[in-house]
């Protein structure tokens, strides 16, 4: 029920006034945004209709504690299909920035900067897509040096400066190195379950690219020989995670991320794509096929294809055989 | 002498500057050393080939006010230009009194630019023109490769010595003794990982200047520019970058991710 005491007109004239929050008053509330949204995989509750909806009637408190104004995170799959052209993300921005100078807070975890280790060389803040990192003097020690910063409101925890940083000092809590390190390699029930001529493949995926409900329980439930790990970002995985898992008896790595222009978290697959392929020069020029190896783009009008991909590559690596290390 | 007249211009550039970073000779031995003005400067040598690049860098950090020359060859003053697209250290703080590599030493680094940009005495040698890639490849089998680097690697004693000595190694935290990546006390250390890491976060990440630093402190012999060689040139391939070669040049992760 709607009780008119919560409406707060003040508060649409403040998004309408907001960059980004013009076009709050043109939805049509058709849905295709909620239809299309990433989130909604993750978080069923999620809805950025119902969000315009909201802030449009003028539920201010309602809106700006809410958790949602906080999840999106701008990859703009909903943008090109909006029949109003409403930059959505935009207008989540401009909630954003009125709940910021409200005293409110985003929730959850975001990276973390280790300023004791920090080399202040500034590869974090050219590789976050959202510009939440910059150099700044941090306390340490009793002095100062030049350290990066993550802006909390700001971060979406993507782990894109983790996988760039050389020494590990910008981290996001649950995707450390060693997190992810654990569940590459050979684990028991793979060993286990798999036949001996059997390829043993590791997929490596990103959070968004499986849209279809067939690809989540495919991964859920992979077939004999296959595991399939989950990270934020494909722009996640540093090289060394593929050289590890190989190292560790898989004889194959695919790391799946979204199509070209649809990553989740703006260009992480770019950044993905390119190391791959310095990854597989230098497992060749070391004697190792480049295609144990492996990139691929999975995009939002590939549902349901995440099994034909996976079978591809497990077909790939059956024909190189097992990797042997020779000696 | 070529030497004699190095140290004509380092005394000169010492009127100016608060030091000099150069090679010494002392009893036998040489060693980085900072000339300070004044100084006894019959002891400074060109030395064989080192990284000196590293050492200014550490100078200057703990005395941001100082400006230094340093005494370089080509590959140091690229490393110099490199840490500073690292944002390692300012070019304004530093002078590079460049001397040119002889066609002997050239040959041996397969180097393809054996002189800084400014040579302040001696003359330019030709480069190499650096097939290595393609002669490394031509020559040996996937299998042959693989046997090849496994050799190479089952000699590594885990010293750190390339770590150590790389100019472009300026972490304070390395990633090569994280213990997710390497265990404490064990060796041989498993193949590949373990030199993915120093590979793809020197060479793999445009960093490395090739100036043989690594190979030349390697205790076991491992031919680790080879490696490097052959990782610089994919990486001049795929994103165009040559480390050292532009000042202000942006290293690979800022051409993707400012052009996806």
């Amino acid at each position: 029920m709607i009780k008119l005491e919560k409406l707060d007109q003040a508060f649409v004239e403040e998004v309408l006034a907001e960059p980004g929050g013009e076009h709050l008053l043109t939805c049509w509330s058709c849905g295709t945004c909620a239809s299309t949204c990433l989130v909604r995989r993750y978080d069923p509750a999620f809805n950025p209709r119902l969000i315009l909806h909201k802030a449009g009637l003028g539920f201010r408190t309602d809106v700006l504690s809410s958790v949602e104004i906080w999840q999106c995170s701008a990859c703009d799959a909903c943008y090109p299909r909006c029949p109003k052209q409403i930059h959505i993300s935009e207008v989540m921005k401009a909630i954003r920035a009125i709940a910021i100078r409200e005293g409110y807070e985003r929730p959850g975890v975001v990276a973390q900067v280790d300023v004791a280790s920090c080399i202040a060389c500034g590869m974090c803040v050219a590789a976050c897509p959202y510009e939440a990192i910059t150099l700044e003097m941090s306390a340490h020690n009793g002095t100062s040096k030049m350290a990066a910063q993550v802006n909390r409101d700001l971060c979406m925890a993507c782990g894109i400066c983790n996988s760039v940083c050389l020494s590990s000092s910008i981290v996001v809590e649950g995707h450390t190195d060693e997190r992810i390190n654990d569940d590459l390699g050979v684990s028991p029930r793979l060993q286990r379950g798999t036949a001996k001529d059997t390829a043993k493949v590791l997929v490596i995926t990103c959070n968004w690219c499986l849209h279809a409900m067939s690809d989540v329980s495919y991964a859920m439930q992979p077939p004999e020989g296959v595991k399939v790990v989950n990270v934020p970002c494909s722009g996640r995985v540093a090289a060394v995670f593929l050289a590890s898992a190989l190292q560790r008896g898989v004889d194959g790595v695919l790391v799946v991320g979204c199509k070209e222009g649809e990553c989740h978290y703006k260009q992480g697959n770019a950044l993905e794509r390119g190391r791959v392929a310095v990854v597989q020069d230098l497992l060749d020029l070391l004697g190792i096929e480049r295609s144990r190896a492996q990139f691929a783009w999975l995009g939002a009008l590939d549902r349901g294809q995440f099994p034909k991909l996976v079978e591809q590559v497990v077909r790939d690596v059956q024909a190189l055989g097992p990797l042997s290390w020779g000696q | 002498m070529l030497v004699d007249e190095i140290r004509f211009v380092v005394k000169n550039k010492l009127e100016s500057l608060d030091g000099v970073v150069a090679l010494a000779e002392e009893r036998g031995r040489i060693m980085p050393h900072l000339y300070t003005p004044g100084d006894d400067l019959s002891t400074l040598t060109l030395g064989p080939r080192y990284a000196l690049a590293l050492v200014l860098r550490d100078i200057l950090k703990r005395n941001p006010s100082l400006r230094l020359g340093m005494v370089a060859r080509g590959c140091q003053e690229r490393a110099l230009i490199e840490l500073a697209n690292w944002r390692q250290l300012s070019l304004d703080q530093v002078v590079v009194i460049g001397f040119p590599c002889s066609a002997e030493l050239a040959a041996e680094c397969r180097c393809a630019l054996p002189y800084p940009t400014e040579v302040i005495a001696g003359e330019r040698v030709e480069g190499v023109k650096d097939r290595v890639f393609e002669e490394f490849q031509a020559a040996k089998s996937r299998e042959e490769r693989l046997a090849f680097w496994q050799r190479q690697f089952a000699k590594c004693i885990k010293c750190y010595g390339c770590r150590t000595i790389c100019p472009l190694c300026f972490c304070d935290r390395c990633a090569m003794e994280q213990e997710t990546w390497a265990t404490r006390g064990r060796l041989p250390v498993p193949f590949p990982a373990f030199h993915v890491i120093k590979a793809m976060h020197t060479a793999g990440m445009g960093k490395c200047v090739g100036c043989h630093a690594c190979e030349d402190a390697c205790p076991a012999d491992i031919p680790l520019s080879l490696l490097y060689a052959l990782l610089r040139q994919d990486l001049r391939n795929l994103f165009g970058y040559d480390a050292g070669l532009q000042r202000a040049g942006k290293p690979p992760v800022f051409k993707i991710a400012e052009e996806g």
